[in-house]
């Protein structure tokens, strides 16, 4: 792996940190990935948390299990991943169990998978324990959640657990007090437009900083989703406010909003099409397409429509019963088409 | 009423493809004799299993009586069915021959309430009747007892090119006018399976299938559903419910599909009944989880609130054609994506399919050198970068 830091002074913008340290692992095509911080001092963010986590690295055999709890895009991956590489250099994948929300992560999994895992002591050396990183935990069911637990305590001479979650509070407690817990915080604005510049002069395309400024505000803060977006707009040329904005409708999440319109337009058809069209070819489940749905309410016309929010409210409690998502969401669309016509009625009669 | 149930040959010459499978089957039942023993046809969906059944059974004289997984659940049910069929048998098995066909054996042993497969294997070493089977796999290990004791047959796809033809054929017959190009896209598409070919065909020529010369079954199926679309009150909307031979989840479709695709209802009328339907589906979803079969009297009677006096006509699908087409041929490559590829991210699926796929989408469109060299690293092939190229464009 060909990896190298790049330093550079900050000459504008956040005024709490000197430089952005960039970490490019070169085999990587996708920014989102090549960038991903390696070390925890390449890490430009979260200074509270990284302080802390290298305060624990001192000495790595004491490690806590940890929990960390933030929104999306903010590092507790990154981080999660960079400890790893701290205390057990290139081995690291060999020695981690990485699950996720989409992993089955039921019960039994828990009690089959992860014990297994867990249990087995590793007698090399640079490796004093083996890490499971479960990410998005707080989705898990608190069935699995108490099987967990059992199992960090047993294992706990073997492995650590780093879990993360967007919300702490979904966590059981007993899980909780076993672990360090660390609270992300949403990247600040001029820290991740700095971020941005670096990765734009390292790959040698021009931009205007409005630009950058509008991908932050498109993806509130999530880092991911920022690469990813910068990257498929360096396509179009310089990083222009004409280039983010054709990029900016790209992902699913903002394809949900243009749905909601439509069916607020009264097009149900065409709102329904679109729809099947998002979760059967493009993949959304269709517990996102409710959860970007209620995000996008808010932004829209109807954020106060009471009848709007009981809707995306029942809908949502429908398809956790495990319904049919094509007719309980068609369902859903059609109560909002309803409900655009009826005030697009009473604002004519004004 | 379908069009695949309407063209479905009578006659085992008149399939296309599997014709060694099919030699195989008429020569087991033309030679059937208490102690032979069953046969287990496996192949994927569409390809004439069923109606190969179906089929060899009306040529020699075999009146058919068909099990499958919807129909019974538990080894109680399914025995309870298997010895009331045999004692039917038995009263009238002088006149008339039969034949047992159990379809979807694997959807059976998939359940993990299920217990039947035991029950089957003692079934059909002591049946005094031909008893046929169909499934899907064969390597479920819940099955291999069942493959051991059967005569396997195999049914493969059917070649692309006869479908072509057959499809070509019908629609010369039937005088409709659809392009080749129409047709040549749906034979590729359908991936060898032929009930799925002939959907996607009549979705093509929609609304041109009522001109279509009817046999008597599409008609009292057509018209039953006409029928329950038309009636005048409550009470005869779930009277025709009552009476209409479907399982719950197909006439729940078949209401929501004329619903959904109904084009003068107002607004409030369509939320109105599509809220409706879906308490139905709750319904439905209570009764199949906790087994509460009693609650199935309450469905009609959401369904029929849910249609009456909305004019709606009956509908085969309520998503378009080019739409399905789509998820037939690009959804099943985004779901090999979304296993394949978050993992190199660190992600979950869903925030891949969101966040990241379109982006890259979008990303290797513009950098074709890019792409070439992501389709090496992960051994993807042409359908996988056609996908690719199409995502962020498409919806």
């Amino acid at each position: 792996m060909a990896d190298r830091v790049l330093s550079t002074r900050k000459s504008e913008g956040s005024d709490k940190k000197e430089t952005v340290k960039l970490s490019v692992d070169s085999d990587q095509l996708m920014w989102v990935e090549k960038y991903r911080p390696k070390r925890l001092a390449d890490v430009f963010d979260q200074e509270q948390v990284v302080s802390g986590v290298q305060a624990l690295m001192k000495r790595p055999r004491e490690m806590p299990h940890l929990l960390f709890a933030g929104p999306p895009g903010t590092g507790k991956t990154s981080i999660a991943l960079c400890i790893a590489y701290e205390i057990m250099g290139e081995a690291w994948p060999d020695y981690t169990l990485e699950l996720n929300a989409s992993n089955e992560r039921g019960i039994e999994t828990v009690r089959e998978r992860i014990k297994n895992f867990a249990s087995y002591g590793d007698r090399r050396e640079g490796i004093p324990f083996r890490i499971v990183l479960l990410d998005e935990s707080d989705s898990m069911t608190s069935d699995a959640q108490t099987a967990l637990r059992r199992i960090m305590e047993e294992s706990s001479k073997t492995t650590r657990f780093i879990l993360t979650a967007n919300y702490s509070s979904n966590i059981i407690e007993p899980i909780q007090s076993r672990c360090s817990v660390f609270r992300f915080s949403r990247l600040a604005e001029a820290d991740v437009v700095q971020y941005l510049k670096e990765i734009c002069k390292r790959e040698g395309v021009k931009f205007e900083k409005e630009a950058l400024e509008k991908i932050y505000e498109a993806t509130e803060g999530d880092m991911r989703h920022a690469l990813n977006m910068l990257q498929a707009a360096s396509t179009l040329g310089d990083i222009s406010s004409e280039s983010v904005n054709k990029v900016t409708g790209l992902s699913g999440k903002s394809k949900v909003a243009d749905i909601l319109d439509l069916a607020f337009q009264g097009e149900f058809q065409d709102a329904r099409n679109k729809m099947i069209e998002l979760l059967q070819v493009g993949g959304m489940s269709e517990h996102d397409f409710i959860k970007f749905a209620n995000e996008a309410l808010t932004r829209s016309d109807f954020a106060s429509s009471i009848e709007a929010i009981q809707a995306t409210a029942e809908a949502d409690y429908r398809l956790l019963q495990g319904t049919n998502p094509d007719i309980q969401l068609s369902a859903y669309l059609a109560t909002l088409a309803k409900i655009g016509t009826e005030v697009s009625r009473s604002k004519k009669k004004i | 009423m379908m069009l695949s149930e309407r063209v479905r040959p009578r006659k085992i010459a008149l399939l296309i493809g599997n014709e060694q499978s099919r030699v195989q089957l008429i020569k087991w039942l033309k030679n059937w004799k208490i102690g032979s023993k069953a046969v287990l046809l496996i192949g994927p969906p569409g390809v004439g299993k069923s109606t190969s059944v179906y089929a060899a059974a009306s040529e020699l004289g075999y009146s058919v009586v068909e099990y499958n997984a919807s129909d019974v659940r538990t080894k109680k049910r399914l025995s309870e069915a298997l010895s009331g069929t045999l004692e039917n048998a038995s009263l009238f098995g002088e006149q008339e021959k039969m034949l047992i066909f159990l379809d979807e054996v694997d959807g059976l042993s998939g359940r993990s309430d299920y217990a039947g497969i035991e029950f089957i294997l003692e079934f059909i070493e002591n049946a005094t009747v031909p008893v046929a089977m169909a499934a899907n796999v064969e390597d479920d290990p819940k099955l291999r007892k069942l493959s051991q004791k059967s005569q396997l047959i195999h049914f493969g796809p059917v070649n692309e090119d006869l479908i072509y033809i057959y499809l070509k054929t019908i629609a010369k017959r039937e005088g409709l006018p659809v392009s080749e190009k129409a047709l040549q896209q749906i034979a590729v598409a359908c991936r060898g399976d032929v009930r799925f070919a002939l959907n996607m065909f009549q979705t093509l020529i929609g609304d041109s299938l009522s001109s279509f010369q009817t046999d008597k079954q599409f008609f009292s199926e057509a018209s039953a559903m006409a029928a329950i679309l038309d009636s005048n009150s409550l009470e005869e909307a779930i009277a025709r419910l009552r009476q209409y031979d479907a399982s719950p989840l197909e006439k729940v479709r078949a209401i929501f599909d004329s619903i959904v695709s109904a084009k003068s209802v107002s607004p409030e009328e369509r939320a109105r009944a599509l809220e409706l339907i879906s308490d139905a589906d709750i319904l439905l979803r209570q009764i199949n989880k906790n087994q509460r079969w009693r609650l199935l009297r309450y469905l009609d009677r959401y369904l029929a609130l849910a249609l009456i006096s909305r004019k709606l006509k009956a509908a085969d699908s309520s998503i378009p054609w080019n739409l399905r087409l789509a998820i037939w041929n690009d959804g099943r490559v985004t779901k090999e994506f979304l296993s394949e590829l978050p993992e190199d991210f660190h992600v979950g699926k869903n925030e891949f399919a969101v966040f990241y796929l379109p982006y890259f989408s979008f990303y290797f469109k513009n950098r074709s050198s890019d792409l070439t060299k992501f389709l090496q690293k992960y051994e993807f092939g042409d359908s996988e970068k056609r996908v690719m190229l199409k995502i962020a464009t498409e919806h």
